[in-house]
């Protein structure tokens, strides 16, 4: 069981939320939630999560630009962030290693993927 | 017209202010900087007079074109008919050539109109097939979404049960939220089949006289009930004078149906949404406008091809506006998302012609109602 660490999820769809939230609560970490990119930036500003699963299609404020926003402030851009996309495209997993992202997942994503990557960046 | 060295640089204007059938609106460019400045692309045709010089027309063709081709039906206009200048004329893009002799007289504006109708009967293909690519592609995403949620529940509910830590009402939450998943899926598909054999259909609109004040307050009967219990304030306000419109009435109260329903899932408790007929000019119109959230700016492109977001957050198909704006593109009207709203939340307005302002084209109303620029404009509020 992880120590109480806590993920920022960005998804707008609600039942991806529920399901992630709750799976990830069982196995120790903290959740907050955001369902459109300007509540991320808001929030990787405010409450500094270990580590941001950003959904990169939500509405207003897209992921990337979201993304893009966390890494360009000093105070947000040490926080991981895991790109969640259901574009598997080459470029979209280049665009975010250019963005600074550091994990990149394809959705449908499985809970068990998730945790995994969760796991492998914080712990 | 686009004066390229022409011979007769008053062939057009004569020619078409003789018309008994339409009203045109004429410009005359007198040299080719003139003309390629002066925003060709907002008049419904041009013509280019390349006078004895067919290869100069094509210059200017080529140069009216740019790199993305053509975006206004082109006749050219010659002296005389030189071998193949036709075929020469039709393959650099441009409608058809008319020699400016008695004949040519007497086919340019016939000419005219067949170029300016098939420029939109492509143009409307090319719209269609772009709302259909689009549209297909925000539906995939949605059952894409809806099955991918429900197999990750599933699959989560596997995993904590697996680890025996989970409580019992959270594992039967999880199957309670992949059965809501399917559900929405399930819906959306029968919602697609419903609209597909409602509204997508390509039966001739039977185009009458009828009054669009009428149809509004036989919608809002309708949908009333609907309204109320999603504490709604449905307010019909009085109709303008003048709103018979040349409409097929069942294909405007699909529009309507689907406008209202719009704004009232848009609409929250306690808040207003408001119906009215109007008179636009030539056109009759219908505003439907409500204290929602309104749309934001960075979607406002994007509500018609059915992607638009709901205010909390969620996807919503926006299947109904995307159906209502083809209805609307049957009866040769339009759906406009207005700058603002009084209201202070969205403000839909559907436009068709007036019954009283039909012309013998009422079937190609004019786009370009600007002048002193290039070409020729039909004035679509003309009357036999």
């Amino acid at each position: 069981m992880s120590a109480e660490k806590t993920v920022l999820l960005v998804e707008d769809n609600e039942d991806n939320r529920i399901v992630y939230a709750m799976m990830l609560e069982y196995h120790g970490y903290k959740i907050i939630e955001a369902t459109n990119g300007e509540d991320a930036v808001r929030l990787a500003h405010e409450e500094k999560p270990d580590i941001i699963l950003m959904d990169i299609s939500i509405p207003g404020v897209d992921g990337w630009t979201a993304t893009q926003r966390i890494k360009d402030n000093p105070d947000s851009q040490g926080i991981p962030i895991v790109a969640v996309t259901a574009h598997a495209l080459p470029e979209h997993r280049q665009r975010a290693e250019q963005l600074g992202c550091d994990g990149f997942l394809t959705k449908p994503c499985e809970p068990r993927r998730l945790l995994e990557e969760v796991q492998k960046l914080i712990g | 017209m686009l004066d390229a060295g022409a011979v007769d640089p008053d062939f057009v204007r004569r020619t078409l202010d003789e018309s008994t059938t339409s009203k045109w609106n004429i410009t005359v460019a007198s040299s080719r900087a003139e003309a390629l400045e002066s925003r060709p692309e907002d008049y419904d045709v041009v013509c280019v007079d390349c006078g004895t010089d067919i290869r100069s027309g094509f210059e200017v063709l080529d140069e009216l074109g740019g790199d993305e081709g053509l975006a206004v039906p082109v006749v050219f206009l010659a002296c005389e008919r030189a071998e193949g200048a036709s075929r020469q004329v039709v393959e650099r893009g441009a409608k058809d050539l008319v020699v400016k002799d008695d004949t040519g007289r007497a086919r340019l504006e016939p000419t005219l109109l067949q170029a300016v109708r098939g420029h939109r009967e492509v143009q409307a293909i090319r719209s269609r097939n772009i709302h259909l690519e689009r549209f297909a592609g925000v539906v995939a995403h949605e059952i894409k979404n809806s099955v991918g949620a429900a197999l990750n529940a599933l699959s989560a509910r596997e995993m904590l049960q697996e680890d025996g830590t989970a409580s019992t009402e959270d594992l039967e939450g999880l199957v309670s939220t992949a059965q809501q998943a399917l559900d929405r899926a399930t819906r959306t598909v029968d919602r697609l089949l419903d609209e597909a054999s409602n509204g997508l259909s390509d039966a001739p609109a039977t185009l009458g006289s009828h009054d669009v004040g009428g149809l509004v307050e036989s919608v809002a009967r309708e949908q009333r009930p609907a309204f109320e219990s999603g504490g709604v304030d449905l307010v019909v306000e009085p109709a303008d004078p003048d709103v018979e419109g040349w409409i097929d009435p069942d294909l405007m109260l699909q529009v309507l149906d689907n406008l209202l329903d719009n704004a009232r899932r848009f609409t929250p408790d306690g808040g207003r949404t408001t119906i009215q007929a109007i008179r636009c000019g030539a056109r009759v119109g219908v505003r439907v406008s409500d204290t929602g959230p309104g749309v934001p700016e960075d979607l406002r492109d994007s509500v018609f091809v059915g992607n638009a977001w709901d205010p909390a957050g969620k996807r919503g198909l926006g299947l109904g506006l995307w159906v209502a704006g083809q209805a609307a593109h049957r009866l040769d009207g339009q759906i406009r998302l207005e700058a603002s709203s009084p209201e202070g939340g969205a403000a839909f307005v559907v436009e068709v012609p007036a019954a009283d302002a039909l012309s013998n084209y009422r079937s190609i109303p004019a786009t370009g109602s600007s002048s002193g620029v290039v070409g020729t404009d039909l004035d679509s509020g003309a009357v036999a």
